[in-house]
């Protein structure tokens, strides 16, 4: 009876979810058993809460996966999924790769994780940092990764970063 | 009416008869319809031109990507695409501007030094694979994979033609030692690649940013290397063709070795060679004139020759040859060049060669540099009549100092501000921006054209042109905004001051050392008169700015303190302008307190406006402080006051006014 009611709930949620965009008529409420998971227990992504209450999360945090293409959107960007297009596994590694070169590149620097965006033939990575080092140092690091990862990716590699004051900046709600 | 329906069938007739398809295009006409037809449709066929389809156009990859750049221009309300758009990052100042690209073009430099001395992580891809398809060679390590090892010609052709020089010489000697045989082709090609490059490895690549800021400025000292490999290679020439000597002259007349250059010509003419000079040997030979030891006659004497043996060899002259006799001719006397300059003009109209900015740069610094006798030439205004919305390619580094010369002669010569804008619309027509490559000739060229139109244009007219150009554009100078503030107590502008002072804290022009040289005619100008109550209250918050950031600077000795009395005595004066006595005297008791740091006297018209007020509100204190700074600053109005504190009756003060 448990199970019957948990999948009640979870059809009734089916109904308001905005990203499956799928509507249950009453009848279909009423008697059909859904196959699709119930949704009222789901926890993958979604942050526990503390038992202070006073870890800060950033927006980005703070937007459960089904969210995502609502209210956030994707870390990679890339055509690798649709039909006929080759290099899936590649691309994901070359993305991880980017996000661990960025994480060694400016050490401490990032302050939100990186975004990959692959547009034609160019590389765009995007991300937000603290402006702790001088502008100086930041134009140094840009073009050496710039000029570095196009010679491992063989294609145009460009940085769009927008820098924050501190970190505390991105805080978004606290958990 | 008549529908033409000759050979086209409609499935619905009835409808299109109502629509008279002829009338909108006569070649739709079929011949039975013209023949039906009213007579006044013929007339109207017959007056009608007939339509004449254009040619295809031959159009090559890039047309459509042309096409679009052509449709945008460059945004000054946003930072060059090279800096990041981001507050924190791009940079305002000009100094900021160069480092910041010098500093992103090292970083540049430290990858490619990695991606070069670690080819086999960065010859291939990050999965082995073969490198992208089609490769891009620029983004691959620059490796020296020879294919050959032993002292052979092919060994030989093979660094030539990849442009190692240190590498094609040391083959070259091995091969001699061996004593190998090589062709006369071989060797031919590698004295073309030692005298080009003075036996050197060629100089390496600048990324655009360097282009910004290291433009090579032409040097005047002899680089070539005398029994150098080259001319070693030259000697073991059998025989001496005209290639290998006009090879050896292009090379010595690059580096410098001017006599020697002029001793293988006449070598050459001794051989019966003459005839097979080209054309870029001759305009070596003319380039380096001016450092031929020979008096000035005698030199023009030399150019004329090698112009009149240019002329019986059939050799064409080209844009070149003519920048050079200019370049000659910038360097002799004015009065020795006064009918040459036209000469060389007339030449090149007379063989057809349309001139590029370059020469009309050099023509301009030639005609307005003697402006003691031709101050107003029109030689510029008939010039923008003839360039005017042309576009123009950039060949060679002189073009870039066309719109520079232009400017300087509105400026300096015309006093010409229609013209000047003019110029400007040139510029910026097009895609002509791209002959401001260099950052000097570009804030160069933009310090002329403010310090031209402040003279002479309307101060809404100025500021719509400075808000244009800063701060992405160009970091404005000291004495610019000496003019800026003449040209706004001129039109009595009072309410650009604000955004101006704004400004000043942007370039950081008043936080500096200097920074009381600007301060001064500012609020000299904001004192003049009484301003409306709100843009006063603005010039209040200006000085609460400067007395706070003094005060800091004192406490720990930073670079922001106040030393001129001059300054001092304006602050108080505005603030007195606005009513804010404690204000006024807030800052003259700093003055007095820090008395010892200031290099100037406080202006005696502001302490008396201030002792004026406290007459006024028979204030004894600050009365007596004041008659007390005056009588140690022995300013002459004290006897006055002295006298009018007597008629007051005050009679406490009487002891200060005797004492």
């Amino acid at each position: 009876m448990s199970v019957c009611r948990s999948l009640l709930v979870g059809s009734r949620c089916i109904t308001t979810c905005p990203v499956r965009g799928i509507s249950t008529s009453l009848a279909c409420y009423k008697r059909s058993l859904g196959g699709s998971e119930p949704l009222r227990n789901v926890r993958a992504g979604v942050y526990k809460t503390t038992r202070r209450g006073d870890v800060w999360i950033t927006y980005e945090e703070a937007q459960p996966p089904p969210k995502i293409g609502v209210t956030k959107s994707w870390k990679s960007w890339n055509s690798s999924s649709l039909e006929g297009e080759g290099r899936a596994p590649e691309t994901v590694v070359d993305d991880n790769f980017i996000r661990e070169f960025m994480k060694g590149t400016f050490p401490g620097v990032l302050a939100s994780d990186v975004i990959v965006k692959r547009r034609h033939n160019i590389v765009l990575i995007s991300c937000i940092m603290s402006c702790v080092l001088r502008p100086m140092k930041f134009y140094f690091l840009v073009g050496y990764t710039e000029e570095l990862l196009s010679c491992l990716l063989k294609c145009p590699v460009k940085l769009e970063i927008q820098t924050v004051g501190s970190v505390y900046d991105l805080k978004f709600r606290t958990i | 009416m008549a529908a033409c329906i000759g050979k086209i069938s409609f499935a619905h007739l009835s409808k299109i008869q109502s629509i008279n398809i002829c009338n909108r295009s006569p070649l739709l006409h079929c011949q039975r319809c013209v023949q039906t037809a009213g007579v006044t449709d013929v007339a109207q066929v017959k007056n009608r031109k007939p339509i004449i389809f254009p040619k295809k156009k031959k159009r090559d990859e890039l047309t459509v990507l042309k096409c679009l750049a052509a449709t945008v221009q460059r945004d000054s309300t946003a930072p060059d695409y090279m800096f990041i758009d981001d507050p924190h990052l791009y940079p305002v100042i000009a100094n900021e501007k160069k480092i910041y690209t010098l500093a992103k073009s090292s970083g540049r430099k430290a990858a490619r030094y990695f991606v070069d001395r670690l080819p086999g992580i960065f010859s291939t891809n990050m999965f082995n694979e073969e490198a992208s398809v089609p490769g891009i060679p620029d983004l691959m390590p620059k490796k020296i994979k020879y294919e050959h090892f032993d002292p052979s010609e092919t060994a030989l052709i093979e660094r030539i033609d990849m442009r190692n020089v240190r590498d094609a010489i040391d083959m070259y000697n091995e091969i001699q030692d061996q004593e190998l045989e090589l062709s006369q082709e071989t060797k031919i090609s590698l004295l073309n690649l030692l005298a080009y490059y003075n036996s050197n490895d060629p100089p390496e690549e600048k990324t655009p940013e360097d282009m910004r800021y290291l433009f090579e400025k032409r040097s005047f000292n002899k680089t070539w290397k005398d029994n150098g490999p080259a001319v070693k290679v030259f000697n073991d020439l059998n025989e001496k063709t005209s290639e290998a000597y006009c090879a050896m002259i292009r090379g010595m007349t690059k580096y410098l070795e001017v006599e020697k250059a002029f001793e293988l010509y006449e070598e050459m003419k001794d051989k019966g060679l003459q005839a097979e000079v080209d054309v870029r040997t001759y305009n070596g030979l003319i380039d380096v004139m001016r450092q031929y030891p020979a008096d000035q006659e005698e030199q023009w004497t030399i150019i004329m020759d090698l112009l009149q043996s240019m002329k019986e060899s059939g050799v064409q002259p080209n844009v070149q040859t003519f920048m050079s006799v200019l370049h000659f001719l910038k360097g002799v006397m004015t009065r020795f060049r006064e009918q040459k300059v036209f000469f060389v003009l007339n030449e090149m109209k007379a063989i057809n060669i349309e001139p590029t900015l370059g020469i009309y740069a050099n023509l301009l610094q030639l005609i307005y540099n003697d402006h003691s006798r031709n101050p107003e030439h029109p030689f510029l205004p008939q010039l923008m009549d003839y360039i005017q919305g042309k576009d123009f390619d950039l060949t060679s580094k002189d073009d870039i100092h066309f719109f520079v010369a232009a400017m300087k002669v509105c400026d300096l010569y015309l006093h010409d501000k229609d013209l000047a804008f003019r110029v400007d619309a040139l510029l910026h027509s097009k895609d002509n921006y791209k002959f401001m490559i260099d950052f000097f000739a570009e804030s160069t060229y933009c310090n002329i054209f403010l310090t031209l139109i402040c003279q002479f244009e309307h101060i809404d007219k100025i500021m719509e042109v400075y808000h244009r150009l800063t701060p992405n554009v160009w970091s404005p100078t000291f004495s610019v905004y000496y003019d800026i503030l003449g040209a706004i107590d001129l039109y009595d502008a009072y309410h650009y001051l604000p955004a101006l002072w704004s400004d000043f804290i942007v370039f950081r022009i008043i936080t500096g050392p200097k920074h009381a040289q600007l301060m001064i005619p500012f609020f000299q100008l904001v004192s003049k008169k009484k301003h409306p109550e709100e843009l006063q209250q603005k010039f209040v918050d200006t000085i609460l700015w400067v007395i706070n950031r003094w005060e800091e600077n004192i406490q720990l000795n930073g670079s922001f303190v106040l030393t001129s009395g001059v300054l001092v005595g304006e602050l108080i004066k505005v603030s007195l302008n606005a009513n804010q006595v404690d204000l006024a005297w807030k800052i003259l008791m700093m003055y007095t307190k820090h008395k010892r740091r200031f290099t100037e006297q406080i202006s005696e018209e502001a302490v008396t406006m201030l002792l004026d007020e406290f007459i006024k509100e028979k204030d004894l204190d600050k009365t007596t402080i004041c008659l007390k700074l005056m009588s140690t600053e022995s300013f002459p109005s004290l006897a006055k006051y002295k006298k009018q504190l007597r008629e007051l009756d005050m009679t406490d003060l009487e002891k200060v006014v005797t004492s």
